[in-house]
């Protein structure tokens, strides 16, 4: 009722703007139109229009643009299922390469010039902690973002809900699960990072998952356009570490973990999701790749069970994505475009961002679908997929595999 | 420790010199700043990812048709972008290479997407153990290719009769003219020479991580070698990139990895403000 | 005249504008194989432009030139060298950063029967090509009388043996006629003295033709067997010394009147 009274309100508002125009612009007519089809929250007769950004093809678009073929092919199986309450999901994705000012641009866009229900995506966390004020302002809701920066979920916002695993429980999960199957007691930890913000947070999140059980983390820095490793892994060769924890891209982490083997540095390693690509584990090779895990709230298609993965091979087949389907980035994408379709639908026949924001900010919940662990936000907390596990990589059948279900793995995240 | 940071920077300093020697020999030719030196080596390792993984041929087949490819990219490159602006001042040429750099680098994601991936070369992949020092294989394959290339390229140079109108066309346009040579024809060949090193250089280093446009970075590491080497100078454009290695490999073992571009990047401001010809360069010719 | 007899060089109605400005204008004139023909006017008279619209620099507006037989109006800088003319100025084109003898092959390699794929990796006809031109530079490095500078850098020597050096890379051409563009410009007597003999012993010994423009008047009067006179791009005379020198509309070109005219061919006499 209350979206009536608004819309009602802003066209006669608009109407009054325009008819004050009408003596000095002959466009009298066009405007007019346009006031009656466009409504403020992206809501039309026959469908909504929803907006993903991402970097496809800048310094990212190597894990993002996946990413953003995942939801695109999410909503096309659900457009194509009917999509939702009769209206298409209309996806209008941005590519915003990795840069805070073209993601603040695209967000304009999706308040006013070509408004959407929600948006997700958003994948620099500079970008997005940059971001937060103009959030709040425009009121554009973001539902299920790429990375969740800390200054989006703490405090909570009503506006931002996470959508992809977050660091510090990729290093809980990662800590807890490598003590536990060694059987450490004060385990001793090196974290490789990239020397950039999100690695100094991953780092300091191992600090204090690894503090917790009385061990010690090293940390290691690495550059992003790093052409070699011989001083990250002679660093390690110092620390005798236990167990490596690797943040990166996937050049600097297949740098690492070349060089390891290099120096015969045999110990377990596990990197953070975005590190869990097909192409990294052949890149590497089976001689190191076959100790190297990483951790994820995401299952790839070939962990998953064959029930759970059927309608993402199927789609992603038919979208000619057939290559990504085992990759962790359009899983993820895809399970994000499920969670703003079951968002979307809950917000009723008539959806606006207000409803959505109620429906996420009051309790919400995904339960695991198999691709992922189940997403939970609550009033206090939006970072959403809170359990993960470890997943490796089988050189023989070249599938991953993991190491059990995610319930076995909540205990370490907390 | 000490031992082990000189030889891998030697190692990876071979490559970084390989790419730097191309980029040297398109600027003595032509007097061409070539930004696009960076995206040329980038296009070596998509190359190799297509001669071995899309095309499946076996590994020495595949060299030769990389290597016939870069050839053929670098004359085409001279053909249609450098030759109509020759005698030109020096800005719009840079330009040109820098919107060459930018539409291969979008070429190449349309053409193979923006996921990297990964190579699968014959190149050996083991470890060299020789007392308290490892040595990877590749690394050490990537830096005897370099020298060998280098190699070839000097005797080519010196004992050729391609190579000695190469020099001759350098040292004067007019003169060659003059004499008979279709400089057009030699300057092809050196952008062919030029883009074969990077490509090369691209090769291994491809192998070394993933062929990704996010190499151009590291191919651009030429730059800093070729002006401390000194522009117009081919073992200058050699040792600048071993150095270059070697700095890399001190400065992020002893220091921290963003100390590297500190280390690198002030000899080059030293190097210009002091000696604008760099270490080997000419006096009256090399100033950038 | 033996220029007409046997033409190396025919020159047939070149004309050449620049916007509103004729440089050349229907000139015509033919050069005899194995002499020295001299090209004199005052300054502007379009003696410069004729030589760059013989070798290719400029695009002639209208005419001919044709050479040993060969029609290479049009023919771009470097296919006039390959056809066997070969040009100097009065700056030196040599390579400063190779030394004679490198300098003296560059004029080898350029019409070699081996392509630069099969000079580059030295295939078996490229090394007896590549062998064959080490002797013939020897040769005319020994002719030229300075077999001892074959290693020296070109920098580092005066600059008569400098024109020398390029003598003799245009010698390694084997061009038919050598384009002296003003050869004297900047020398001492002595100097000249020595030019004026190599240019005599090129001429004898292989039997090169030439065609000279230069200032000095007494070495042209001395070493021309032929002389075409320009003035405003139009060709005013055209015949042998004796002939030209006695001239009235040449010295009056020259001086404007004919008693000064006069005595500028004084010395030659």
């Amino acid at each position: 009722m209350a979206r009536c009274a608004d819309g009602t309100h802003a066209a006669r508002r608009f109407l009054a703007v325009a008819g004050a125009a009408l003596s000095l612009s002959l466009g009298f007519s066009s405007s007019q139109a346009l006031a009656f089809e466009s409504p403020q929250d992206g809501v039309y007769e026959d469908r909504i229009d929803w907006g993903v950004t991402g970097d496809m093809s800048g310094p990212a678009a190597g894990s993002q643009h996946p990413w953003v073929k995942g939801f695109q092919s999410r909503m096309h199986l659900v457009n194509e299922k009917g999509g939702i309450n009769g209206r298409q999901i209309n996806v209008l994705a941005e590519d915003t390469r990795y840069d805070a000012p073209s993601e603040r641009i695209a967000y304009e866009k999706f308040a006013s010039q070509t408004p959407v229900l929600g948006m997700s995506g958003m994948g620099n966390s500079s970008a997005q902690t940059a971001l937060v004020p103009m959030i709040n302002r425009l009121k554009v809701p973001v539902v299920g973002t790429y990375t969740t920066a800390k200054a989006s979920v703490e405090p909570t916002n009503p506006l931002i809900y996470g959508g992809f695993c977050g660091f510090k429980q990729m290093a809980q999960v990662g800590v807890g699960h490598f003590a536990n199957s060694l059987k450490l007691d004060k385990p001793k930890v090196a974290t490789v990072h990239l020397d950039v913000a999100s690695g100094v947070e991953f780092n300091g999140y191992m600090d204090e998952a690894v503090k917790k059980l009385g061990g010690t983390n090293v940390s290691i820095p690495i550059k992003v356009v790093a052409a070699d490793a011989t001083p990250q892994v002679l660093a390690l060769l110092d620390a005798k570490p236990d167990f490596v924890a690797i943040h990166g891209v996937a050049t600097t982490s297949l740098l690492v973990l070349k060089a390891m083997q290099q120096y015969g540095v045999d110990v377990p390693s596990f990197a953070i999701t975005y590190l869990g690509t097909p192409s990294v584990y052949q890149s590497v090779g089976e001689a190191a790749g076959k100790n190297y895990h990483f951790v994820s709230c995401f299952t790839p298609a070939s962990a998953a069970s064959p029930e759970a993965a059927a309608d993402l091979i199927a789609q992603a087949e038919k979208d000619g994505h057939g290559a990504l389907q085992d990759d962790i980035n359009f899983v993820a994408g895809w399970v994000v475009a499920g969670l703003v379709a079951e968002a979307i639908t809950e917000a009723g026949e008539e959806p606006t961002r207000e409803k959505l924001v109620e429906i996420l900010n009051d309790g919400f919940e995904l339960p695991a679908s198999g691709l992922s662990s189940k997403l939970v936000y609550t009033s206090k907390d939006h970072e959403g997929l809170k359990v993960l596990q470890p997943i490796g990589y089988d050189y023989a059948t070249k599938k991953f595999k993991s190491f059990g279900d995610y319930a076995d793995f909540e205990q370490y995240v907390n | 420790m000490l031992v082990q940071f000189l030889l891998t920077g030697l190692a990876l300093g071979s490559i970084y010199g390989l790419v730097a020697l191309g980029f040297a020999v398109i600027y003595k030719a032509e007097r061409v700043f070539n930004f696009a030196q960076g995206i040329l080596m980038v296009c070596g390792a998509y190359l190799a990812y297509t001669a071995t993984t899309q095309l499946g041929l076996p590994f020495p087949v595949a060299v030769i048709v990389i290597i016939a490819a870069a050839a053929l990219l670098g004359i085409v490159i001279q053909f249609l972008f450098i030759r109509p602006l020759s005698g030109q001042p020096l800005l719009p040429v840079i330009m040109i290479t820098i919107a060459l750099s930018i539409i291969l680098k979008a070429l190449i994601e349309i053409l193979y997407g923006v996921q990297p991936k990964p190579l699968a070369t014959s190149l050996p992949t083991g470890v060299l153990i020789l007392g308290d020092v490892r040595l990877s294989q590749l690394n050490l394959t990537a830096a005897v290719v370099s020298w060998v290339c280098m190699g070839v390229f000097f005797a080519f140079f010196r004992f050729t009769k391609a190579g000695l109108l190469m020099r001759a066309t350098a040292d004067s346009h007019e003169a060659a003219i003059l004499s008979g040579v279709n400089v057009n024809r030699i300057n092809a060949g050196a952008w062919a020479i030029g883009t074969i090193l990077a490509v090369i250089g691209g090769v291994f280093l491809g192998q070394i991580q993933l062929a990704s446009t996010e190499l151009e970075h590291i191919g651009l590491l030429a730059l800093p070698a070729v002006v401390i080497g000194g522009l117009q100078s081919i073992p200058g454009a050699i040792v600048g990139g071993i150095l270059v290695g070697v700095i890399e490999q001190l400065a992020s073992g002893y220091i921290s990895p963003k100390a590297r571009d500190v280390f690198i990047y002030i000899p080059l401001l030293i190097m210009l403000l002091v000696r604008p010809w760099g270490l080997f360069g000419n006096r009256e010719l090399g100033r950038v | 005249m033996a220029a007409t007899d046997n033409p190396i060089l025919r020159v047939d109605g070149l004309q050449m504008r620049f916007g509103g400005l004729t440089a050349l204008d229907n000139v015509s004139f033919t050069a005899g194989e194995g002499e020295v023909t001299a090209v004199i006017g005052p300054n502007g008279a379009g003696k410069t432009t004729l030589f760059n619209c013989i070798t290719g620099m400029y695009r002639a507006s209208a005419g001919r030139v044709s050479f040993a037989g060969q029609d290479i109006s049009g023919f771009a800088p470097h296919r006039v060298a390959r056809a066997g003319m070969a040009r100097t100025f009065q700056n030196l084109a040599l390579f400063p950063g190779l030394n004679v003898r490198d300098n003296l092959l560059v004029g080898a390699y350029r019409h070699g029967a081996s392509g630069l794929i099969e000079g580059a990796v030295l295939g078996p006809r490229a090394r007896r090509e590549q062998a064959a031109a080490e002797d013939r530079a020897a040769e005319i490095l020994e002719f030229l009388g300075i077999p001892e500078l074959a290693e020296a850098m070109p920098g580092e020597l005066p600059y008569g043996r400098q024109k020398q050096v390029e003598f003799g890379r245009v010698l390694m051409q084997d061009a038919r006629m050598i384009l002296l563009d003003e050869p004297m410009a900047g020398m001492s007597r002595p100097e000249k003295t020595l030019m004026v003999a190599l240019i005599r012993n090129v001429r004898h010994r292989y039997g090169v033709s030439f065609l000279v423009v230069e200032h000095d008047m007494p070495v042209i009067m001395d070493i021309s067997d032929h002389i075409v006179v320009l003035d405003f791009g139009r060709k005013i005379a055209d015949g042998p010394p004796a002939k030209v020198q006695q001239d009235p509309a040449v010295i009056a070109a020259y001086l404007g009147s004919e008693e000064a005219g006069q005595a500028v061919f004084a010395g030659a006499a």
